[in-house]
């Protein structure tokens, strides 16, 4: 066994450290970004796991962030593609437990849901990309 | 802390008394409503003291005749036969119709029909009949004070198969309801309305039992609802006098499987698919005692009802019930909600919010459960929700249908007894 131990032979988890707020501000997003998580796979009885999977990897995510602009950025992109998600994960649950489910979530309100929700993750996804790499607008006509 | 009454009876030392006390609870408690939700007890329905029978087709060649002679308080008796009529009284109170034999005295609406029978009279009693393929409703009180309707079989009719509208004390009991693109039962449009459904089943509908702005001394209990789009729906609308939906007594019923696909629908089934009890916008209701089971979406679910007004559940308790094999949760509470709804005491494996079942939540109801069923109410209203045919639905189960016992010697009795007699 080597001296650093097991970790010591993939590497450290990160080649840097946050300051304390910043530290704190992680911990507190990836608990949020845990909970809406938990509360978009209700429906299939994983909460919990999936509160345990959310909070470690979006802290993971966050934390890996070189500064704390990076970490909000990510923040808000996680967040958009959990919203993305949502409509997926809504149509699954009927779709496991009824028979016959292309009657039910091929509709032109299914395709709305999605569009709707999309629509609504790009919100966070462009204040991420916004906070990540300066104003949109400049670049656009650039 | 939960308020639990039963918990406060046995610490005062009247656990012998606490079923009396519990059951008496039921029309005691206004819980803030204008009225209790449950019932008093009541007497049997007395024998009128002299009566005339009058026969179907012996002495008269129709139905619609029988009535037309009769007197109030007289027995318009029917032997077995198809009778293709629409049968009105509108003005002889306390007449009772029965047929001889609940499966072979058949009022055919033959699709073009409006009512099999259709009541505006006081006290009015159908008994003992089956009412198929007409065009609006089998068997139809409407504005009335007192009537009932005792082992009836409405099947493939367009709208309602036993229904109550605008009327009060009343009673449906060993009845069976199938094939109908709104509600099997409804009872609507009355506050108080001093009514009970009993004994009663419900089978391949749009909605088992619907009760629009249906409230006080009402209570549906001790029967079957399975295979509808949705089981048990209280609920609130601006289309009928006096919402909200406020104070029902939904009590030791059996709601298994409201996941019907191909049920008819026209109205409102879909938007309450795959759900087993939905209290649509409905305040001050017990649910009490139930068995509710394999359900798509919610087996109890209390849910905002949106129609012109944004009608949030309130003051709704829900207890004693056994709930599983739900597909999203076997509890939910929609948001928003008004608040005073109380879960207690339920078998339940799935919540949402989790706090229905002891478990962590942020919210007091749950978005997502509003979501789904008004993502199904917009299916529905884009004309892209699923749906059978409600002149091809399947037929009632004949053979399990209980006939009347005695049905040629019973003397006709009054619909209802008074709460006050």
């Amino acid at each position: 066994m080597s001296e650093a131990g097991p970790l010591g032979r993939i590497g450290p988890l990160f080649d840097h450290t946050h300051d304390r707020l910043t530290t704190a501000i992680i911990v507190v997003l990836a608990a949020l970004l845990g909970l809406f998580a938990r509360w978009i796979v209700a429906d299939f009885g994983v909460s919990f796991l999936a509160f345990l999977v959310a909070a470690v990897g979006s802290g993971y995510l966050l934390y890996r962030q070189p500064s704390r602009r990076a970490v909000a950025a990510a923040a808000c992109y996680s967040l958009a593609a959990l919203i993305a998600v949502v409509p997926i994960v809504y149509e699954l649950g009927l779709a496991a437990t009824v028979r016959d489910p292309l009657r039910h979530l091929l509709s032109t309100t299914d395709l709305l849901l999605v569009v709707a929700f999309w629509l609504l993750a790009a919100v966070p996804a462009l204040v991420g990309y916004r906070i990540d790499r300066g104003p949109l607008l400049p670049r656009l006509r650039g | 802390m939960p308020y639990r009454r039963r918990e406060v009876l046995k610490s005062v030392g009247v656990a012998g008394a606490g079923g009396i006390a519990l059951s008496n609870e039921q029309y005691s408690d206004t819980e803030g409503g204008d009225y209790p939700p449950g019932q008093p007890p009541r007497g049997d329905p007395r024998p009128y003291d002299a009566s005339t029978t009058r026969r179907v087709p012996d002495e008269y060649d129709s139905i619609q005749s029988a009535v037309d002679d009769a007197e109030p308080e007289d027995l318009v008796l029917v032997d077995p036969g198809v009778y293709e009529e629409a049968v009105e009284v509108l003005e002889t109170p306390r007449l009772t119709i029965r047929g001889t034999d609940r499966n072979e005295v058949i009022l055919d609406g033959g699709f073009e029909r409006e009512d099999a029978v259709f009541v505006t009279a006081d006290d009015v009693v159908l008994e003992n009949l089956t009412a198929r393929h007409y065009t609006r409703n089998g068997f139809f009180w409407t504005g009335v004070s007192g009537y009932r309707g005792s082992y009836l079989t409405a099947y493939n009719n367009r709208l309602y198969g036993v229904y109550a509208f605008d009327s009060v004390h009343g009673k449906f009991e060993q009845s069976y309801a199938s094939g109908h693109t709104d509600s099997g039962f409804y009872v609507g449009q009355c506050e108080p309305c001093h009514a009970i459904v009993e004994n009663v089943r419900a089978e391949n509908n749009a909605i088992g039992y619907s009760g629009t702005n249906a409230g006080g001394y009402l209570t549906v209990r001790d029967s079957v609802w399975r295979h509808n789009m949705g089981g048990i729906v209280p609920n609130s609308l601006d289309t009928e006098a006096n919402p909200p939906q406020d104070a029902a007594r939904i009590e030791n019923n059996l709601v298994e499987s409201n996941n019907n696909a191909d049920a008819p629908d026209a109205a409102f089934g879909y938007a309450a698919f795959g759900t087993g009890i939905n209290v649509a916008g409905g305040r001050d209701n017990q649910v009490v005692g139930n068995t509710v089971r394999d359900h798509a979406n919610f087996g109890i679910v209390l849910v905002p009802m949106i129609d012109k007004n944004v009608y949030q559940p309130a003051n709704n308790r829900v207890f004693d019930n056994d709930v599983s094999g739900s597909g999203r949760a076997d509890l939910a509470l929609g948001a928003p909600q008004a608040g005073g709804n109380r879960f207690l005491d339920n078998v339940a494996d799935s919540a949402r919010p989790a706090s229905l079942t002891g478990g962590f939540s942020l919210l007091g109801g749950d978005p997502w459960v509003t979501l789904v069923l008004l993502e199904q109410f917009m299916q529905l209203d884009a004309g892209e929700s699923p749906r059978g045919d409600w002149q091809t639905a399947p037929e009632p189960p004949f053979e399990e249908l209980e006939t009347m016992p005695e049905a040629e010697t019973t003397p006709p009795r009054e619909a209802i007894r008074r709460r006050s007699q």
